[in-house]
């Protein structure tokens, strides 16, 4: 198939037809998330809000991506794909002699939660459960070791043996040792009378269905117990279960023990969106766990305390659908945009700031001999216009401080040296020039591929929706030959289109959507005017809200949330937040002699609501303000420090 | 790949009944004025203002015979967005039950939506009627979908044709089986869905073999039937289905006729850059005549499972996107071609919905889908 005009809009993995262009396309550095020991051997829980990459990262480990790979890497017809091959090596995957596991990958999600709501008792609805799941995994197992071994499906499966596991093992209707093709056969039934009766037109008749007690199939599809030519099919077997949020969370729990007491070889992955989690789970953050199996992989929050990395791995990824884009001349997708403000055009703008800022400075300062040296020193600064009226714009916010401090002290009448301004101008206060300069000035700010990068909030498929935006309208341009790279103007009102296409959809999308974009447009607006206060405290400003650890652990008393429904209504709408990657939150941060809970803004949101990018940066409030922003929009208070 | 192989039967509804407006007004004059007749109406209880114009235009019909009306009192849960509207709902209602006075019984089944976290609205409403006896002592089933959610008539109906189809022939007089939906595209388009489910599912009786594993490997065809403001289904519905084949259907012919290109427009960067869809799958069917695209959806179907087949068959799941009225078309089938090949109804619901305004002037459409026409 001829390659996408825009490859960026390939946001799901499903999308991409071949395996080529799937391992192309794929950035080796995602696979960090894996420890590179346990990954293989063990349960291993990986969840992400939709669009982390978590399905990606499973089509990788399959028979023909891997099987793929190896040929690409044999016959070096994609340089891209070298790195990709090492790090598959170097964890066990795959050597020169070809793919070294079985991986297997199951949709976990479709049609079980409706056994819940068979009238039968819990031990039934299990045995059920148990049944369906069972005949599934075996089903999967074997069509990917068909496809490992280039058998044809099923009658190739003749061919494969399946030996018990120990010779007290045994399996209801089914006698073992027997050959691949009587397991799919025995696998295939079961699966197909419990299916055909759920889907029945007429009233259901549940009382003869099959059943198993246990996760026995775990047993079946060890690499020992499958063989081809009285050979081990592979070296290991990976089951890779997706979509675990879709069970019902009976069924979840049940799923998950019964994996963990099976101790089986076979390694096992449990791929979940975090709507898996109840509140409780979700406002703990997977803390509790972590004892029976490996710690969960939460992708997002690994890659928080790592974001710089993750925005070079999302430009690499960019440039890699950039060079696969079908009649576009682009090589990298840093040349889709400009990302300076340092060009002609914007010069008269700042040389008019500058003039502006020194006028305010001089009325609002000018009679005191305090600031003399500052403002000289600014009148004499040299630099590009921008550099100046950055400058000019940090004088101000640094005089305002100093003419709003509290205390006075005893030499708060003496003169101010222009060491002291360098001393104080420091990055962060330059960055919180540079954001007030924009929105005084109507100057663009969210620009650029590193911008664009930090905007996806650590979630890929929302960098790939924000790329491929800048994309659309580069390839565009360079085809009328208007040059590539889009102005920083045109990519920051992309960038807010963008923010405003997630917030609407917002109340439509997302479960108490209504309720949850009031608390977000109260902690966005709060965190607006907390930013541009005069003094820029915080600087460059803050994009999200905190609460005290103590009063999350009251969102987690049941006890608590019974006797106020408030509560329990304000802990269900952060979880859903949580889930959703609207907010981002960061535990046990330390501040104050206190402990707090973050709660960052999803950095698109930023763009909503005109605040930096930059993460942890906070205004905390009790929790009794959050409870009341959901019925209660934030109105700035009439007077300075009335809030605080 | 064995269902696959079957012929292309003849179609159930080739010849069909399909009134509207005053055709329809004087199609119920004639058939409650033959002879006298028990119908029972099933309606939403619901705070859209098209919920009783069908009964009331049975009702003004006349001829003999009660008029007994089962109404659907939708149980959405707490958070639903549509308890804002709890008074309209409530002056629907008074409204039905003075409507009906003395003509009959007017009852009220209890519909609920959820159990803990999971939809159960689906399940609950096919089990409204669990035995043809308790349809055979009517003379006419009447189902009004105007203020009936999808996930709600699908199920329903399907049960419904389900018992009459069960039903022993003979022992009482064929119970006619009719639906009414008050068409209003302008009154849709500002029903707005809020906190739309987060996956969406098969529908209940119509999963087909989409689940299972034994046949993974056959390719999967979606045909869903396109509908403004419907972005987000689409794409959850998608994740669902996960087709190797998109084959949209847009309303044309349609009142206005650049309503199909508007929802091209809409869907663009879904169809053409996500998915990649070849402009020549794409279809077009009536947007006023639900056996229209009961024709084309069936004809594309079988295409496809006759195309397919030398690559080892295909499942095809059908989504409707679109007006009630056209939606109707995928249910008929659905419902006729489960028991022959490989077909489902995929599905999104939400958790009630915002309306902008409810000025309404609908266009009443009437279709006869079993019983005594049938017969002959």
């Amino acid at each position: 198939m001829k390659p996408p005009r825009n490859p960026f809009r390939l946001r799901r993995s499903e999308s991409i037809d071949s395996e080529a262009t799937f391992l192309s396309l794929f950035e080796p550095g995602i696979l960090d998330i894996l420890p590179v020991e346990a990954w293989k051997e063990s349960v291993q829980v990986i969840r992400s809000a939709a669009g982390g990459g978590k399905t990606s990262l499973m089509r990788l480990f399959v028979p023909g991506a891997l099987q793929t790979l190896h040929a690409m890497h044999t016959h070096r017809t994609d340089e891209q794909t070298g790195e990709l091959f090492q790090k598959l090596k170097e964890l066990g995957a795959i050597d020169e002699a070809g793919p070294k596991l079985l991986g297997v990958s199951l949709l976990c999600g479709r049609g079980y939660s409706r056994l819940e709501d068979l009238p039968l008792d819990d031990a039934r609805k299990s045995r059920l459960f148990f049944g369906l799941l069972n005949a599934r995994i075996v089903l999967a197992v074997l069509h990917n070791l068909a496809a490992f071994k280039k058998l044809d499906f099923p009658e190739g499966l003749a061919q494969v043996q399946v030996r018990p596991p120990t010779v007290s093992f045994s399996v209801p209707s089914l006698s073992l040792p027997c050959d691949g093709l009587r397991l799919f056969e025995w696998a295939r039934d079961l699966e197909h009378k419990v299916c055909s009766s759920l889907d029945s037109f007429g009233p259901l008749r549940v009382d003869s269905l099959p059943g198993h007690d246990s996760l026995l199939s775990l047993a079946l599809i060890r690499a020992d117990t499958l063989l081809v030519g009285g050979e081990p099919l592979a070296d290991r077997v990976l089951l890779m279960m997706d979509d675990i949020q879709q069970l019902t969370s009976a069924q979840r729990e049940r799923l998950i023990e019964a994996v963990i007491e099976a101790r089986s070889p076979v390694g096992v992955w449990i791929a979940e969106r975090f709507e898996a989690l109840n509140t409780n789970d979700m406002l703990a953050s997977g803390t509790n766990e972590g004892r029976d199996y490996n710690e969960p992989i939460s992708i997002e929050k690994y890659w928080r305390p790592k974001h710089a990395r993750f925005e070079k791995l999302a430009i690499k990824i960019a440039d890699r659908r950039v060079r696969y884009a079908a009649d576009a001349e682009i090589n990298a997708f840093r040349a889709c945009m400009q990302d300076s403000l340092d060009v002609p055009q914007y010069e008269p703008v700042f040389a008019r700031a500058c003039e502006e800022i020194e006028a305010r400075i001089i009325a609002r300062a000018g009679s005191s001999k305090r600031f003399e040296e500052w403002i000289a020193a600014r009148r004499q600064a040299q630099g590009t216009p921008r550099d100046l009226a950055v400058g000019w714009r940090s004088l101000e916010v640094l005089i305002e401080r100093e003419l709003r401090r509290p205390q006075k002290s005893l030499f708060d009448d003496l003169l101010l040296e222009e060491e002291e301004l360098e001393q104080k101008n420091d990055s962060s206060v330059r960055n919180a020039a540079e954001l007030f300069l924009a929105r005084e000035c109507g100057l663009p700010y969210y620009f650029g591929p590193e911008c664009v990068a930090r905007l996806a909030s650590l979630n890929i498929k929302q960098f790939l929706g924000l790329a491929g935006d800048i994309f659309e309208e580069s390839a565009a341009s360079e085809l009328l030959k208007k040059g590539a790279a889009l102005s920083p103007e045109r990519q920051h009102k992309l960038m807010k289109r963008a923010a405003q296409a997630v917030w609407d959809d917002i109340p439509n999308g997302v479960a108490m959507g209504r309720e949850l974009r009031n608390f977000l447009e109260a902690v966005g607006k709060f965190s607006h005017w907390y930013t541009y206060r005069p003094t820029a405290p915080n600087d460059p400003g803050v994009g999200g809200t905190a609460l005290r650890m103590s009063e999350r652990g009251l969102l987690m008393d049941e006890n608590h949330l019974r006797a106020r429904p408030n509560h329990k209504r304000f802990a269900d709408i952060l979880a859903s937040a949580l889930a959703h990657n609207l907010l981002v939150a960061d535990l046990d941060y330390k501040c104050k002699g206190e402990k707090w809970m973050v709660l960052n803004l999803n950095r698109l949101l930023c763009v909503h609501f005109d605040l930096p990018l930059n993460y942890g940066l906070y205004k905390e409030r009790p929790l009794q303000q959050l409870v009341d922003w959901i019925d209660r929009p934030f109105a700035e208070p009439k007077t300075e420090g009335s809030l605080l | 790949m064995i269902r696959n192989a079957v012929p292309i039967p003849p179609m159930r509804w080739r010849d069909y009944v399909l009134e509207k407006g005053q055709g329809l007004a004087a199609f119920w004059a004639r058939h409650l004025d033959a002879r006298e007749r028990s119908v029972l109406v099933v309606l939403g209880k619901g705070f859209d203002p098209r919920s009783h114009a069908g009964l009331d235009m049975i009702l003004a019909a006349g001829g003999g015979g009660s008029r007994n009306v089962l109404g659907l009192d939708y149980d959405e849960g707490e958070g639903s967005a549509s308890l804002a509207y709890a008074s309209r709902v409530e002056r629907n209602w008074e409204h039905i039950t003075g409507a009906v006075g003395d003509r009959g019984m007017v009852n009220v089944h209890r519909l609920r939506f959820w159990s803990g976290k999971r939809r159960v609205g689906p399940l609950n409403a096919a089990n409204v009627f669990n035995a043809p006896e308790e349809l055979t002592h009517y003379d006419d089933v009447v189902v009004d979908i105007s203020a009936m959610p999808r996930g709600i008539y699908f199920p329903l109906l399907a049960r419904l044709l389900f018992l009459l189809d069960e039903a022993v022939p003979g022992q009482t007089g064929p119970t006619n089986l009719h639906v009414i939906v008050a068409d209003d595209p302008l009154l849709d388009s500002r029903i707005m869905d809020e906190g739309i489910d987060e996956t969406a599912e098969f529908l209940h009786s119509f999963e087909g073999s989409f689940s299972r594993e034994a046949t993974g490997q056959q390719s999967k065809v979606w045909i869903p039937l396109l509908g403004e403001g419907r972005t987000t289904h689409f794409d959850r519905i998608y994740d669902r289905v996960k087709p190797d084949e998109i084959c949209p259907v847009l309303p044309f012919p349609s009142k206005n006729p650049r309503r199909g290109d508007d929802i091209v427009q809409e869907y663009r960067d879904l169809l053409f850059d996500q998915h990649r869809l070849d402009p020549r799958s794409l279809m077009y069917a009536a947007e006023q005549n639900p056996f229209e695209v009961y024709r084309r959806v069936r004809k594309a179907v079988f295409h496809y499972r006759d195309t397919l087949s030398l690559i080892g068959g295909c499942k095809v799941a059908l989504s409707a996107l679109s007006s009630k009225l056209m939606s109707l078309g995928t249910l008929m089938v659905a419902y006729e071609l489960k028991p022959l090949l490989d077909i489902g109804l995929a599905h999104i619901d939400c958790r009630g919905y915002r309306v902008e305004d409810f000025e309404s002037t609908p266009e009443l459409f009437g279709l006869w889908l079993a019983g005594e026409c049938y017969a002959v």
